[in-house]
């Protein structure tokens, strides 16, 4: 779950970049419209998304698990 | 930090792969017009400099990464902080690359396909490799030097068939000094240039340290050739009207290959060479910054990084602009001056300052 969060808090701090460079060059609702390319995806890509951000869990998961076995 | 090592030669490739990748695909320099190529030239001397202020860091802490030194530097809170800092600029560096390089092939090859499943399959790829470790990184960039270099080989030999080159399109020269200089400074020197910063988290693994710097240089030398004389070529093809309108004049320059009236539209090859590339700049920064990740945050298995980090550069090129239009207004406008400076020549300098006035009395 660590990495998870350092990745997570990470993403958030680089959309915060992005976000702050829009805002610098100007760009009008740079956080809404930075986003398009999320909002335009059909449904074959958010299954991919969401597939890829499945895997994310999928480590954690199995070390709670070994976790929870060693335990017993 | 990895127990691996890599040899001077695997070091000279990737550094060679590293450097070459995006900047055959954008217009490099172009502010500078003709003499953009003279630009080019300019920022590799001085990224030679650049280099010798990362090596002379690196010979005071030849153990330890960029990321673990700043903290014996400027103390624990202010270190780790700019370690953090210098993680997150390497991903924002691998996210504009892989941005730079999904909207490539969907403009010249895959245009039904959507950008973030293009990008998908190479962040999948690069993933992989960074999971193996940086071993596997440079043996990679062995395999694929040979095949990027036959295609280069190839590419030059085509268009000088073709009798596309014009000459006359790269004249008059040295137009107006102050803007070539100004393209230099503003430009050039950050991107492909200065970014080998990232490499002051791979000298570590060097087995022969003592031959560091006649690689380097060499390799930066060799790189600052290359982009240069691709340059004129693509200049003396294209004109300067023509690339200052195209996304990607090397491919526009090969689009426009016709040989004996039956060799045409190999750009499609072409990208291969590019995607090698591509490949290896968002490897290489993604494994630093996992690297330096994982000694930040002492994380015992530093491969479990790779997918969630992955993940994150690709989810960072997909917000990272609207289009690429802003993409690139980004890259040659805002990102230079707001982040490549500082990260690449100011930040490296005053850690220069400090180590030697802490190594001193050493």
């Amino acid at each position: 779950m660590k990495i998870l969060g350092i990745s997570l808090t990470m993403f958030i701090l680089l959309a915060g970049i992005s976000f702050g460079i829009d805002f610098i060059k100007g760009y009008k609702i740079p956080a809404i419209k930075s986003l398009n390319p999320l909002y335009v995806m059909e449904i074959p890509e958010l299954a991919i998304m969401y597939l890829l951000l499945l895997f994310l869990f999928v480590d954690p998961v199995l070390s709670f698990l070994q976790k929870k076995r060693n335990r017993k | 930090m990895e127990k691996a090592k890599i040899s001077t030669s695997q070091l000279f490739i990737v550094m060679i792969l590293f450097q070459l990748s995006n900047s055959l695909l954008i217009p490099l320099a172009m502010r500078a017009g003709r003499d953009s190529w003279l630009a080019i030239l300019i920022a590799t001397a001085i990224s030679i400099f650049l280099f010798f202020i990362y090596r002379a860091l690196y010979l005071y802490y030849p153990s330890l990464l960029l990321t673990d030194y700043t903290e014996k530097l400027i103390g624990k809170v202010l270190g780790r902080t700019l370690a953090f800092l210098y993680i997150l600029f390497f991903l924002y560096s691998a996210a504009r690359v892989l941005r730079e390089f999904g909207v490539m092939l969907l403009s010249f090859a895959f245009p039904e396909t959507p950008l973030f499943v293009a990008s998908a399959l190479m962040i999948l790829v690069v993933i992989y490799t960074i999971y193996k470790g940086i071993e596997v990184v440079a043996r990679t960039g062995e395999l694929l030097f040979v095949v990027m270099l036959m295609l280069a080989f190839f590419l030059f030999l085509l268009i000088a068939i073709s009798g596309l080159i014009d000459i006359s399109n790269l004249r008059p020269t040295l137009e107006d000094s102050p803007k070539i200089l100004k393209t230099v400074f503003t430009e050039t020197l950050y991107v492909p240039f200065g970014e080998i910063i990232v490499f002051t988290m791979i000298f570590p693994y060097l087995n022969q340290a003592k031959k560091l710097k006649k690689t380097a240089v060499a390799a930066i030398s060799i790189t600052g050739v290359a982009l240069a004389f691709t340059t004129i070529l693509n200049i003396s093809v294209l004109g300067v009207p023509l690339i200052e309108r195209s996304l990607f004049p090397l491919l526009t320059t090969i689009q426009s290959i016709e040989v004996g009236e039956f060799l045409e539209r190999l750009d499609v090859i072409f990208i291969l060479a590019l995607i090698i590339g591509g490949f290896f700049k968002v490897a290489v920064y993604t494994y630093c910054a996992l690297i330096g990740t994982a000694s930040l945050f002492n994380i015992k298995e530093p491969s479990k990084l790779a997918y969630p980090l992955g993940i994150t550069v690709l989810f960072t090129s997909m917000v990272i602009a609207s289009n690429y239009s802003q993409h690139i207004e980004e890259g040659l406008n805002a990102f230079p001056i707001y982040v490549q400076l500082p990260f690449q020549i100011i930040l490296p300098v005053f850690l220069l300052f400090i180590a030697f006035i802490k190594n001193r009395k050493k």
